[in-house]
C-alpha cells in the first residue's frame, strides 16, 4: 500500500475512534437501556400478573376455610366472632377485586405505559368515595327526627358524629321563636348513634357545653334519648374560609389589594366578636380553624361545637384541636395535667384567631407557630396584631374584645398601611399600663400611665360615635364590614335579643357604660369581678361586673331596645341533665342494652338451635377437628394469663365507689420476708415526706373523667404525708426522675399487674426502704384505669389500708407537723 | 461530662415525662422528618415521613433507658443514627412485603451510643440540629421577654427592618431600640448556651455556637455578627417549616 493510502486509512481510523466510541455511548448505550427496560416492562407485567393470579388463587383458598368458621360461629351463637370472620372474607374478597383490577387494567397499562390513564381509577376515585357525606337518611336503626325533614348530608369530621341537613316543622319554627330565634331556615343535625358506631366519649366531649350554647344562642335544640344523641344549628350555606382565602388571593399578585384586605378585615372582626360573644358566654371553643370559618354573605360564622369546653370546667385540658391553629402551649399544659380552670382558655381561642388571621394575610398555615414571618405586603399594624395574638399564653391579648378594638382602628384608617402599631388601642392602654414607668426604662410616646381598660373603653366608645352601627371602614366607604354591622347574623343578633340586648339606631354615648362594658368583656367569661383602676394617681378603682359586659355590646354598636334586663343566672335549665348524670344514665342503659342482650343470647341457645345444630352437626365436627388444636391453646393462653393476674392480687381487689378508677393493692405473700407485714417497720401515720410512694403513669394518655380521678387520687396520697415521686414535669427534681426511670427500666417489658412485674418492683422496694409503695396507673380492660398498688414489705397492715383509702377516696387527716417537699429532701 | 441541664433532661426523657418529649419532637420534629425525606429519595410519602419520624421519637423511648453517656456520642447522632435505623426497617419490611414474605421488626443495636463517623451525618444534617437548637433559644427568649421587648428585636433582626422605621412604627426613639435590641440579644446569648448544653452531649457539640458566630462573650462587632447570624438562622428555619407543613399537606 502507498503511504499516501496508509496515512489516509490511519486518519480515517483516528477520525472513525471517536465517532465509535460516540456512537457507542449515546446510541448504543441508550438502545441497550432501551431494549432493557422494554424486557423489565414485560417482566414485571408478566411477575405481576402471575403474582396476582397467585393472589386471587390464595385469598379463594383463605375464604374456603374462613366461611365455615364464620357459619360454626353463627351456629354456636358467637355473634361477634362471625362478625369478625366475615369481616375477614370481606377483605379477602375485597382483595381478589383489586387482583382482578390489576390483572385486566392495571398490569396492561402500566406495560403500554397509560399510568396516567388509571391514576383517576386507582387514587383519585377512592378518595372522592372515602370524603363522600353519609346517608342522606338516618339509618333505621336511628329513626327518624321528630320535627325535621332531612333534605340532605354534610361530610363528617372526625368527631364520629353524622351531620345532616334539615328542614324544620311549622311547630318548630314556632318554638324557636318562642325561645327567640326568629328566622330559622334550614338546620343542621349533629347527630350520634351508639348503633351507628358513636362512641360514649364522643357523645359526653360533645355534650358538655351544650346547655350554655343554647343559652346564648348558638344552638336551637338538643337531645338525649335511648338510640342517640343530638343537637340542632342553624344551617349556613357558603363555603369555607380556606376556600374564601384562596379566592381572594388568586387574583392578588404579591399580598392583598385593599379591597382584599377590607374583606380579611371584616372576616377578622366577624370572628373575634363570636369569640367575644363565647367568652363572655363563659365558653371556649377550641377549634377555631378556617374549615370552621363559614364565609356566606359577606359574613364569616364560626362553626362546629364538638369542643367548645366551659371555661370554668374541671376538667382537666386535652390536646385536641387542629396542628397549626393549636396554641402549642395548650398542648404542653395538657400533658401536664393543667385543669381547664386553671387557664384562662378564652387566650387559646385568641391564638386561634391570630394564626386564622395570619393564613388570611399568607394564604398559608402559620408552620413557625408564634414566629411565623408574614411575608407578603401587609399593613404594619396588623402585622403587629398577629403577633400579639399568636406570641406567649401570658403575653398576648387579654381578650378578643381587645383584639377586636386593633383590628377595628387598622380598618377605620383612610390608609391602613400607614397605622402604626404604637396607634393600636391595645398599645396606649394596656403597653402604656404595662410600661407605666416609662421614662425609667427609656418608653418614649406610650402616653402617661393610663388604665388599660379606661382607654380601650374610650377607644371602644369613639367606635360607637364615630360610625354609626359601629362599622369600621376604609376612608369614608361603607365597606363589607359595615354591611355586616349593618345585618349582622342572625343568631348573633338573636342571642343578644336574648340577653335583652337589641339592635338600635345611634351610638351609645355613655363613655362610663362603655368602660364599664369594655373593662367587664374583658374578663367576665370567668365570673369573676374586674378591678379597672379610674385614677392611678390618687389610687382609686372601679369594680365592674358580668352585667356591664351587656352594656360593652351596646358601646361596639348594639343599643339595648328595651331595657337591659338582668342577665340570666348561670345555672343549668334542667338540673336533673348534667354530663356527669346524662354519663351515669347512658352507662345504665348500656348496661341494661347488655343484660337485655344476654338474656336474647341465652334464649335463643335454649331454643330450637338444637335442630340447627343437628343439620350442620357434619360440618361443625369437620371444623371442630381443624380448629380443635388452636381454640385448645386460645383457651390454655387465656386461662394462663387469668392465672397470673390472679397471683399478682392476692390480697386485696376492689373498685373505687363512686370513680371510674380500679385499685388493687399487693401485699407480700410472705409476711416474715422482709419484715412483718403484721407489726410493719414503717409507722402508720407517714407524716413529714420521710416516706414516699412511687407513682408510674403508662404513656397512655387517659382522658377525662379518668384524669382526673387519677390525679385526684395521687393527690389523696399527698394528703396522707407520702412524698410522691413521679409527677414529673418541668420543675420535677432530676433525682425523682431517675428514680421512676430506674424503676421502669427494672421492669422493662413485663405486663401490667403480673407477678413478671410485681418481682422487679418488689427487689426496688426492697433497695429503697424509704419507699411505702409504688402505685402503677395501667388499663383495664374496659378502658377504665387501674391503680395497682404494690406495698414494700415493712409496712403494716393498718398503714396499707390507709394507703388504700386514700386512693379510694376516704378524706385523710393531714398529719400534724407536716413540713414541704423541699424541706423533706434537704432534710435528708 | 454531661452537664445538670442535659442530664436533667435525659432524665425526664427517661422518666416519661410527655412535656419533655413534646418538646424534642417540637424541635426536632421539622429536622428529622427534611432528614427521612432527604434518604427516602421519593421512594417514601409525606404520611409515612411523619410516621417514620414518630416512629423514631417511640425507638428512643424504648431505648432510652440504655443510653450510656460515657461512650460519647454526640447529641446530632444519637438522633440521626435513630431514625436511619427507623428508616431501614420500614424498607426492609417494603421489600419484604413485595416478595410476599413477611419481617418482624428489627432490633435496634447500640451503636448510636458510640461516638463514630459510622453513622454518617452529613454537614447539612449537622447544621439543620444547631438551627433547630438555636430556634428553641429564640422561643425559650420569647417566653421571657416583654412582649414589647422580642417584638422590637424581630422587627429589627428577624424582619431586617431598620432601627428607624422600627422606632416610628412603636412611637419611640431609636436609642430606646438600641436599649431594647441589647437587652434582648443579651437574653438570646444565656438562653443560646442553655439549650445548647441541654441538647448537646459532647464538648465538641457545645462548643458549636461560639464556631458559628454566636459567642457568649462577645465584643461589640461581634454583635452585628451575632444578630446576622440569628437573622439568617431564623430564615432558613422559617423555610424548613414551611417546606415540612407544604411536605405535610401534599
Amino acid at each position: 500500500m502507498e503511504p499516501v493510502g496508509l496515512a489516509f486509512l490511519i486518519l480515517a481510523g483516528v477520525i472513525a475512534i471517536p465517532f465509535a466510541i460516540f456512537g457507542i455511548v449515546y446510541l448504543i448505550v441508550p438502545a441497550c437501556k432501551g431494549i432493557a427496560w422494554v424486557f423489565m416492562q414485560v417482566f414485571n407485567f408478566v411477575t405481576g400478573e402471575i403474582g396476582d393470579v397467585l393472589r386471587i388463587a390464595g385469598a379463594v383458598i383463605t375464604s374456603i376455610v374462613l366461611i365455615p368458621l364464620t357459619v360454626l360461629n353463627v351456629v354456636i351463637g358467637r355473634w361477634s366472632a362471625s362478625s369478625h370472620y366475615g369481616r375477614a372474607i370481606q377483605n379477602e374478597f375485597v382483595s381478589i377485586g383489586r387482583s382482578l383490577y390489576r390483572i385486566v387494567i392495571g398490569h396492561p397499562a402500566r406495560l403500554l405505559c397509560l399510568t396516567p390513564l388509571t391514576e383517576g381509577l386507582e387514587k383519585r376515585i377512592p378518595e372522592v368515595v372515602a370524603a363522600a357525606p353519609g346517608a342522606d337518611r338516618p339509618s333505621k336503626r336511628q329513626g327518624q327526627f321528630d320535627g325535621y325533614a332531612i333534605v340532605g348530608s354534610l361530610p363528617g369530621g372526625g368527631s364520629g358524629g353524622r351531620l345532616y341537613i334539615a328542614e324544620p316543622s311549622a311547630e318548630k319554627i314556632a318554638a324557636f321563636a318562642k325561645q327567640g330565634q326568629a328566622s330559622v331556615g334550614r338546620v343542621v343535625i349533629k347527630s350520634f348513634s351508639l348503633a351507628d358506631g358513636s362512641t360514649l366519649p364522643q357523645i359526653v366531649r360533645e355534650n358538655r357545653a351544650l346547655p350554655a350554647a343554647k343559652r346564648m344562642g348558638l344552638i336551637l335544640e338538643h337531645d338525649l334519648t335511648e338510640e342517640r344523641f343530638f343537637y340542632v344549628t342553624r344551617y349556613v350555606p357558603g363555603e369555607s374560609l380556606g376556600i374564601t382565602t384562596q379566592t381572594l388571593h388568586s387574583g392578588a399578585g404579591a399580598g392583598l389589594g385593599r379591597e382584599e384586605l377590607r374583606k380579611v378585615c371584616g372576616y377578622a372582626t366577624d370572628l373575634l366578636r363570636t369569640l367575644t360573644h363565647y367568652h363572655e358566654g363563659g365558653l371556649w371553643h377550641k377549634d377555631v380553624k378556617p374549615d370552621n370559618i363559614i364565609v356566606a354573605n359577606g359574613q364569616a360564622h364560626l362553626v362546629d361545637f364538638g369542643l367548645v369546653t366551659p371555661l370554668r370546667s374541671s376538667m382537666t385540658l386535652t390536646t385536641h384541636g387542629t396542628e397549626y391553629f393549636r396554641d402549642p402551649e395548650m398542648v404542653r399544659m395538657a400533658l401536664r395535667g393543667v385543669k381547664v380552670h386553671e387557664v384562662d382558655g378564652a387566650k387559646f381561642d385568641i391564638y386561634a384567631a391570630g394564626a386564622v388571621l395570619y393564613s388570611m394575610i399568607e394564604n398559608s398555615f402559620p408552620a413557625h407557630g408564634g414566629l411565623s414571618q408574614i411575608s407578603k405586603p401587609c399593613p404594619e399594624a396588623l402585622r403587629w396584631v398577629v403577633r400579639r395574638a399568636m406570641t406567649e399564653y401570658d403575653k398576648r391579648y387579654e381578650s378578643a374584645a381587645l383584639m377586636l378594638e386593633d383590628i377595628e382602628t387598622v380598618c377605620r384608617a383612610d390608609d391602613p398601611f400607614a397605622v402604626k402599631p404604637f396607634a393600636l388601642p391595645s398599645m396606649k392602654g394596656s403597653e402604656a399600663a404595662h410600661h407605666g414607668a416609662a421614662d425609667q426604662h427609656g418608653w418614649e410616646g406610650m402616653g402617661g400611665a393610663v388604665g388599660a381598660g379606661a382607654t380601650v373603653a374610650a377607644a371602644a366608645a369613639s367606635v360607637g360615635a364615630g360610625t354609626p352601627g359601629g362599622a369600621p371602614t376604609f376612608g369614608k366607604k361603607p365597606g363589607p364590614v359595615a354591611a355586616m354591622l349593618g345585618q349582622v347574623g342572625e343568631y348573633v343578633d338573636s342571642a343578644l335579643g336574648q340577653a335583652g340586648v337589641g339592635r338600635g339606631a345611634g351610638p351609645m354615648a355613655a363613655g362610663e357604660a362603655a368602660a364599664a362594658a369594655i373593662g367587664g368583656a374583658m374578663r367576665s367569661g370567668h365570673g369573676k369581678p374586674n378591678i379597672k383602676v379610674t385614677n392611678w394617681w390618687s389610687g382609686k378603682y372601679q369594680i365592674s361586673s358580668q352585667g356591664s359586659a351587656v352594656k360593652g355590646e351596646a358601646a361596639r354598636g348594639f343599643v339595648p331596645a328595651v331595657p337591659p334586663a338582668p342577665p340570666a343566672p348561670l345555672r343549668p335549665r334542667n338540673p336533673g341533665s348534667s354530663a356527669a348524670e346524662q354519663l351515669v344514665r347512658a352507662r345504665h342503659r348500656a348496661k341494661e342494652a347488655q343484660d337485655r342482650a344476654h338474656r336474647r343470647m341465652a334464649g335463643m341457645r335454649g331454643k330450637p338451635n338444637v335442630g340447627l345444630n343437628v343439620g350442620v352437626g357434619a360440618a361443625v365436627l369437620v371444623f371442630l377437628g381443624v380448629c380443635g388444636f388452636f381454640t385448645v391453646s386460645m383457651f390454655k393462653l387465656s386461662e394462663h394469663r387469668s392465672a397470673q393476674n390472679v397471683a399478682a392480687s392476692p390480697a386485696v381487689s376492689e373498685t373505687l365507689a363512686g370513680s371510674t378508677v380500679r385499685l388493687a393493692v399487693t401485699r407480700s405473700a410472705e409476711p416474715g420476708k422482709g419484715g412483718s407485714a403484721a407489726s410493719g417497720t414503717m409507722p402508720v401515720e407517714f407524716g413529714g415526706g420521710e416516706f414516699e410512694v412511687v407513682v408510674l403513669r403508662d404513656s397512655i394518655s387517659f382522658q377525662e373523667p379518668h384524669r382526673g380521678a387519677i390525679d385526684g387520687a395521687i393527690a389523696r396520697l399527698s394528703d396522707l404525708g407520702l412524698s410522691v415521686v413521679g409527677t414529673l414535669g418541668e420543675n420535677s427534681d432530676p433525682m425523682d426522675n431517675d428514680r421512676v426511670a430506674e424503676l421502669r427500666n427494672r421492669i422493662g417489658v413485663a405486663p401490667f399487674q403480673t407477678t413478671e412485674s410485681e418481682a422487679p418492683i418488689r427487689a426496688w422496694l426492697a433497695e429503697h426502704p424509704e419507699a411505702a409503695a409504688a402505685v402503677w396507673v395501667g388499663r383495664h380492660e374496659g378502658g377504665e384505669p387501674i391503680a395497682w398498688v404494690v406495698m414494700a414489705d415493712g409496712v403494716a397492715a393498718s398503714g396499707t389500708e390507709k394507703i388504700a383509702d386514700a386512693l379510694r377516696g376516704a378524706p385523710a387527716e393531714k398529719p400534724k407537723g407536716r413540713s414541704s417537699r423541699a424541706s423533706n429532701r434537704s432534710g435528708r | 461530662m454531661l452537664n445538670s441541664l442535659t442530664t436533667g433532661f435525659i432524665s425526664r426523657l427517661r422518666a416519661r415525662d410527655q412535656a419533655a418529649w413534646f418538646d424534642l419532637w417540637e424541635t426536632f420534629g421539622p429536622v428529622l422528618r427534611a432528614q427521612l425525606t432527604k434518604w427516602g429519595k421519593g421512594r417514601i410519602g409525606p404520611e409515612t415521613v411523619r410516621d417514620l419520624s414518630q416512629e423514631t421519637l417511640a425507638a428512643l423511648s424504648d431505648s432510652i433507658d440504655r443510653y450510656d453517656p460515657a461512650r460519647g456520642a454526640r447529641f446530632s447522632t444519637w438522633l440521626l443514627a435513630i431514625a436511619k435505623h427507623v428508616l431501614g426497617d420500614e424498607m426492609d419490611r417494603r421489600n419484604a412485603q413485595k416478595r410476599g414474605g413477611n419481617k418482624r421488626a428489627a432490633e435496634l443495636d447500640e451503636t448510636w451510643m458510640i461516638a463514630s463517623g459510622q453513622a454518617g451525618a452529613d454537614a447539612e444534617y449537622e447544621a439543620a440540629v444547631f438551627r433547630a437548637k438555636v430556634e428553641a433559644a429564640i422561643r425559650l427568649v420569647e417566653r421571657g421577654c416583654e412582649f414589647t421587648d422580642f417584638s422590637i428585636y424581630r422587627m429589627r433582626v428577624l424582619d431586617g427592618m431598620p432601627g428607624k422605621d422600627v422606632a416610628s412604627s412603636l412611637g419611640i426613639s431609636e436609642p430606646t431600640v438600641s436599649r431594647r435590641l441589647a437587652k434582648v440579644r443579651d437574653s438570646l446569648r444565656v438562653r443560646l448556651e442553655e439549650v445548647i448544653s441541654t441538647y448537646s452531649f459532647t464538648e465538641e457539640e457545645r462548643a458549636e455556637a461560639a464556631r458559628n458566630g454566636l459567642a457568649a462573650n462577645p465584643t461589640k462587632p461581634d454583635d452585628t455578627l451575632f444578630d446576622e447570624a440569628i437573622a439568617d438562622i431564623y430564615r432558613r428555619q422559617v423555610e424548613l417549616r414551611e417546606s415540612d407543613r407544604t411536605r405535610a399537606n401534599a
